[in-house]
């Protein structure tokens, strides 16, 4: 066994008496004793030191022989041993790049010759620092012509002439980030400069008031420029590679807004494992920050939904409940230490628990299933590991292709969260660069076969220096991923992630028949047309039908007919739920499946609703608009704040309502509300416009924000903030425009009829953004107000 | 609203003015030439400064002719740099106008040109009010690019059509380029001096609002239709203007005739004809605050912008007759014009030219149909809320309209409000 007397423990293979399987040491083995002594990892350094010094120091020539007692990890055979070294707290792969071995069938983005070369000509990332290192900072030979203050810049490759200008210029930008704190009282975020003729948005940021400055340029006209590979079904791959779709484009501030969310990609990233900027730029080899920025920018590549916040996961498997609260019962199991000592054999009374854990979250073939951690930290979790193990282009649609079950994964890293008592939450802390807020943790994945299971330990107590991550720990984790994986739920997740490819929903007219669907907004409707009178509303606000709808449809969620999903569900799993088949459809309407229910179904399901919430008697055996609104929104004190209700019960449309699509914004997570014509047919364009314009709206309602919290904290550039602007909350926009008859779908020359929708945006006080797009008729304020209600409430 | 302007001679870097807008403390030199050095020294580098973003502020840089840098630093409250950039043009023009492009480009000494500069301080100061207005910034020229003018009064101070009086003065003189200015708007103009641009009509207006003596003869240069004096088919325009009552001007553009003494003559007459009405202006508010009949279509009106794109007209009024406003006049108007520039350039088009701005991508219909678009989006009408006002604007035609409301309007009401204000307005002879 190698000592080291860096921070690592490197542990080689180790030459044994007996050249068997049994005596290979395997990642996650814990050893006990050496020499009979006790070791963990604080005191295993110190004591094969004290076993060094008792023997001879002639003597180091021949290897040392120790005795050593192992803790295998239980219920789990490893067929296939590792050749590689693995250094822990680090992923470190032998050979070169081009030869990496991934834990699984993915090929990363390795080098710039991944990316198209349109996006590489057109981004420029610089890290420049005035400040003396010591060590010197790691440069590649090539770097010989840069000027001593950058000290990394991005592509690497010479002759992007972006990258060649900003490298140049590199003290105005520095400059710059004082002096406007002198004349205005703050940083610059964002610059707009000029490039051989083609305008670039340079955003900085620092952690250390610009004495080291990260610059991430991007040209304006990049955000016109997403690859979209729209393909229709049959269509061959090259065709598919040549179709260049143009998927939206910025309109108002020409890519800003772009250029900001990718910085706040990549440095929130890597705060979050290096601690600071600096940090990461000085003791991160060149190769793996070109390997980082290739891997953090590769989703340029292909946008899909993620316009505003790219890194989030765009979307959680939705899974049955039952399934769900099984997997979360297990990773609560996991995460309390009451059951630690219990579990890992030591002596609760002497030794403590090292670390806690802050929370876990479950990945079934790369896509998150099941998370325990804040919101933010999952995100930085997930591109953390994404980006480390090359596994970003993980995508809903490329699943089948790309995933290969796991054979062993370990995956362990040094992170850090910032105070939660500094009185900023995660993201103003990472944005307010609080060096004194940092607070170091260990990040670790731990995967086999399908599942990965992500954790994030804290130190017990307050210490100095992070101690190093305990094995016990990891070993539960795999115990917990065997757990799992032995339930034998994989066959509902496979289904669901197969039928959430498209992730429409589907109208299902009142008959019951799930083949046809109901183009909602089909026609225009007028003031006879409408079931809108002017009664006044319900507790809810929601209005009372003065007639019964000519035509109504629910609407649910896409998924596996009803039995299928609920065949689905393992037998023991039931079971240990003590559930009975009948009661399964208490859940299945839970979760919205049902096509059709009768009033009396209803009735019957007793979810909360007092005397005073009945269904009215006018009502349809399918439920009308408002009895099927008012049993989602009516008892309002189960949305709690943060909370989020899955139980989305049905939803109801007719011709007198439209709603086109709505989105709502909270770090990434978004509801899309919108019949497959609306997003495919020809109505694709408002859906189109309703996304670009919303980026406008988004700026709007953020500045408001902005100006809100400086004036309250009493900020030192409190003058600056404009006062007229600051009070609003609410912005919306009145669009026209030609799109083409539904009916003339199928025709030669479609005719072209005028469609004028609104799109309007909405700002909580707690920051929630909620934005909806709907077309204008006589359609009241009420059921704008439900819209936004059902928006706020069920994303 | 909180800001510098500084205006820097762009090759030797020397600062020529600096003015500030808000309770700042003045810009230091230094600064002031390091913000200035940042840009020469990027463009020496290929990199040429436009702009930066603060958090809470924006700081533009513009340069004219490789002659002088304009530099603003300012409260960030729109989404684009059009409208600090149109100030910057303002601001350039107004130097033009006073001193000539050939002026400042040629001449070498920039100590001249700080002295020349000076004059121009008191209408520069005019158009930095305006992005921090108060009571007294009864004018959106400056912001809309185009004439102030007023509206018909109410009665009984609508029997006097002061176009009418203007025409039969201009006639009598005998020449067609004159206004009438009161309270810094245009009651009357002839239909020649329509054919300036909004900019040079806004700036004259200016101009002429801050002139204290009663007769004043001098030389301009119009920024777009003749900047230069040394360009022989182009002249220094004659801007000859007479204080006709307390805040009533006379502008004439003209050339040698008519002479002083012509114009005197038929201003005395005109004072002896119409004193009682004129007299109506030494309330600076007037005309403004006689608009009631467009604040009774909606009794929760606070204030309406109208801006006529194609003739470059704008009119306002913040004045309802009402003892319970929350918000003063100074307050109205900066919401107004914050709404304004949130809206226009980047929802609304400057211009009737302006290229529209939201454009969807050509889609591609089942079966092998042609593609069908681009499809053009046209923004008609733009709204926000807060718990304070709720404003609207609705566009139509060549007219934009911009409304303030209380707070309590509903959306559909306030909606009908506005089409029937804009209907009203629309109607005035002047607007049309």
């Amino acid at each position: 066994m190698k000592i080291s007397n860096t921070e690592h423990l490197t542990c080689t293979k180790p030459l044994l008496k007996r050249e068997d399987k049994d005596s290979l040491l395997f990642t996650g083995d814990w050893l006990q004793r050496v020499n009979g002594i006790s070791v963990d990892f604080s005191n295993v350094n110190a004591t094969l030191l004290q076993i060094l010094q008792q023997e001879s120091s002639d003597n180091f020539e021949n290897p040392l022989k120790v005795s050593l007692e192992l803790q295998r990890v239980s219920g789990y055979t490893i067929t296939d041993t590792p050749t590689k070294t693995v250094t822990f707290g680090d992923l470190v792969y032998d050979g070169s790049p081009s030869e990496k071995q991934q834990p699984c069938g993915v090929k990363p983005t390795t080098d710039n010759n991944e990316l198209p070369i349109e996006i590489l000509s057109k981004i420029a990332v610089v890290y420049i620092s005035a400040v003396n290192t010591s060590p010197p900072p790691p440069l590649s030979v090539n770097s010989k012509d840069k000027t001593k203050d950058v000290i990394f810049s991005w592509p690497s490759d010479s002759d992007f002439r972006k990258v060649k200008a900003l490298v140049a210029s590199h003290g105005m930008f520095s400059t710059l980030y004082k002096l406007l704190k002198d004349v205005t009282g703050s940083h610059p975020l964002v610059s707009r400069v000029m490039i051989d003729d083609e305008e670039m948005d340079v955003v900085f940021s620092s952690d250390d008031e610009g004495k080291s400055l990260l610059l991430l340029g991007t040209a304006t006209v990049l955000s016109n420029f997403n690859i979209c590979h729209s393909a229709s079904s049959g269509e061959s791959s090259s065709s598919r590679k040549e179709k260049k779709q143009l998927r939206w484009k910025d309109p108002v501030d020409g890519g800003l807004g772009l250029a900001l969310r990718l910085m706040t990609r990549v440095s929130t990233l890597l705060k979050f494992q290096f601690g600071s900027l600096s940090r990461a730029f000085q003791t991160m080899p060149e190769e793996k920050l070109n390997h980082f920025f290739t891997l953090a920018l590769a989703g340029l590549n292909d946008i899909s939904e993620d316009f505003l916040f790219p890194q989030v996961p765009e979307y959680f498997l939705r899974i049955p409940p039952l399934i769900r609260c099984w997997i979360d019962e297990r990773l609560y199991a996991f995460e309390t230490s009451d059951s630690f000592a219990l579990c890992s054999g030591r002596n609760s009374e002497l030794e403590k628990p090292l670390f806690n854990c802050l929370g876990s979250c479950l990945y079934y073939k790369g896509m998150p299933v099941a998370s325990h951690l804040e919101r933010t930290l999952a995100s930085h979790f997930h591109g953390l590991w994404r980006t480390q193990l090359g596994y970003w282009s993980i995508k809903r649609n490329t699943l089948p292709y790309v995933w290969k079950p796991l054979k062993r994964l370990l995956f362990c890293q040094e992170t850090f969260l910032y105070n939660q008592n500094a009185n900023l939450d995660q993201d103003e802390a990472f944005s307010a660069d609080n060096k004194n807020c940092q607070q170091p943790c260990w990040s670790a994945l731990v995967g086999i076969g399908n599942y990965m299971l992500g954790m994030i330990l804290e130190p017990a107590t307050v210490e100095n220096k992070l101690p190093k991550p305990d094995p016990a720990w990891v070993q539960r984790g795999f115990n917990c991923v065997l757990r799992i994986l032995k339930s034998e739920i994989d066959p509902s997740l496979e289904r669901w992630i197969l039928s959430q490819e498209k992730e429409f929903i589907e109208l299902y007219p009142p008959s019951g028949s799930a083949n046809k669907t109901f183009l909602a907004g089909t026609s225009a409707t007028t003031a006879t047309h409408t079931v809108l009178p002017t009664p006044p509303p319900g507790p809810s606000g929601i209005l009372k039908n003065a007639e019964p709808p000519n035509t109504s449809a629910e609407f649910s969620r896409t998924g596996p007919p009803i039995s299928e999903s609920m065949s689905s569900i393992p037998h023991t799993m039931m079971e240990e739920r003590g559930l009975q088949r009948s009661s399964l459809r208490d859940y299945s309407y839970h979760y919205g499946l049902s096509t059709t229910t009768t009033l009396a179904e209803r009735q019957e399901m007793n979810y909360g609703s007092n005397e005073e919430d009945e269904v009215e008697e006018t009502t349809t055996g399918t439920g009308s608009d408002t009895s099927s609104l008012k049993w989602c929104l009516d008892d309002s004190s189960r949305y709690n704040e943060g909370y989020i209700d899955e139980e989305i019960k049905t939803m109801s449309v007719t011709k007198g309502n439209v709603l086109f699509d709505f989105l709502q914004i909270e770090a990434g997570r978004c509801v899309l509300l919108s019949s497959k014509d609306m997003v495919e047919g020809p109505f694709s364009v408002v859906v189109h416009n309703f996304r670009q314009s919303v980026t406008l709206t988004h700026h709007i309602l953020n500045k408001a924000a902005n100006g809100r919290m400086r004036l309250s904290r009493q900020m030192s550039d409190k003058k600056w903030v404009s006062k007229a602007l600051a009070p609003i909350s609410e912005h919306g926009v009145l669009f026209n425009c030609d799109a083409v008859d539904p009916r003339d779908v199928h025709k030669k020359k479609p005719r072209l009829r005028q469609v004028s929708y609104w799109v309007v945006g909405r700002m909580y006080p707690n920051q929630r953004e909620v934005y909806l797009c709907y077309q204008d008729s006589s359609v009241t304020q009420n059921l704008i107000e439900v819209a936004f209600k059902l928006a706020y409430y069920t994303a | 609203m909180t800001g510098y302007l500084i205006c820097i001679c762009f090759e030797s870097g020397v600062p020529i003015f600096a003015r500030k807008i808000g309770d700042v403390s003045p810009i230091s030199w230094p600064l002031a030439a390091s913000l200035n050095g940042l840009k020469v020294f990027g463009k020496a580098n290929r990199v040429e400064l436009i702009s930066s973003i603060t958090e809470s502020s924006r700081v533009v840089w513009k340069d004219f002719h490789d002659r002088l840098a304009l530099i603003f630093a300012g409260t960030d409250d729109s989404i684009t740099d059009f409208h600090v950039e149109h100030v910057l043009v303002n601001v350039f023009s107004v130097l033009v106008l006073s001193v000539g492009l050939d002026e400042i480009v040629r001449t070498k000494s920039v100590d001249k040109l700080k002295k020349e500069f000076r004059m121009c301080y008191p209408v520069i100061d005019l158009i930095l009010q305006g992005l921090k207005p108060n009571d007294r910034t009864l004018y959106f020229g400056d912001l809309t690019g185009c004439a102030d003018v007023a509206l018909q009064m109410d009665p009984p101070n609508n029997q006097v059509n002061f176009q009418t009086v203007l025409d039969n003065l201009m006639e009598s003189i005998g020449f067609n380029y004159g206004c009438l200015i009161a309270n810094g708007i245009l009651i009357g103009c002839t239909e020649d001096w329509w054919t300036l641009s909004g900019t040079e009509m806004c700036l004259i207006t200016f101009t002429a609002s801050l002139i204290s003596d009663p007769v004043t003869d001098a030389a301009i240069f119009l920024p777009s239709s003749s900047p230069n004096a040394s360009l022989t088919e182009f002249l220094a325009y004659r801007f000859v203007t007479f204080k006709v009552v307390e805040n009533v001007r006379l502008c004439v553009l003209c050339g040698q005739e008519p002479t002083l003494p012509t114009i005197e003559k038929e201003i005395a007459k005109l004072k002896k004809n119409f004193s009682e009405q004129l007299s109506l202006f030494q309330n600076r508010l007037t005309p403004f605050c006689r608009y009631s009949r467009f604040f009774n279509i909606g009794k929760s009106i606070s204030g309406f912008l109208l801006v006529c794109l194609d003739r470059r007209r704008c009119t306002f009024s913040v004045f309802p007759e009402r003892s319970n406003e929350q918000m003063n006049t100074g307050h109205k108007l900066d919401l107004l014009r914050t709404f304004y520039r949130n809206t226009v350039g980047s929802i609304f088009p400057w211009s009737c030219a302006a290229p529209p701005m939201f454009v969807s991508p050509p889609i591609h219909l089942h079966h092998g149909s042609k593609h069908v678009g681009p499809t053009v989006h046209k923004a008609s009408e733009a709204y926000w809320t807060s718990e304070y006002h709720k404003c609207h604007a609705m566009t139509f035609a060549i007219f934009q309209l911009f409304v303030i409301y209380e707070p309590d309007i509903p959306m559909l009401l306030m909606r009908q409000t506005t089409r029937k204000l804009l209907q009203e307005l629309v109607k005035e002879k002047v607007m049309r």
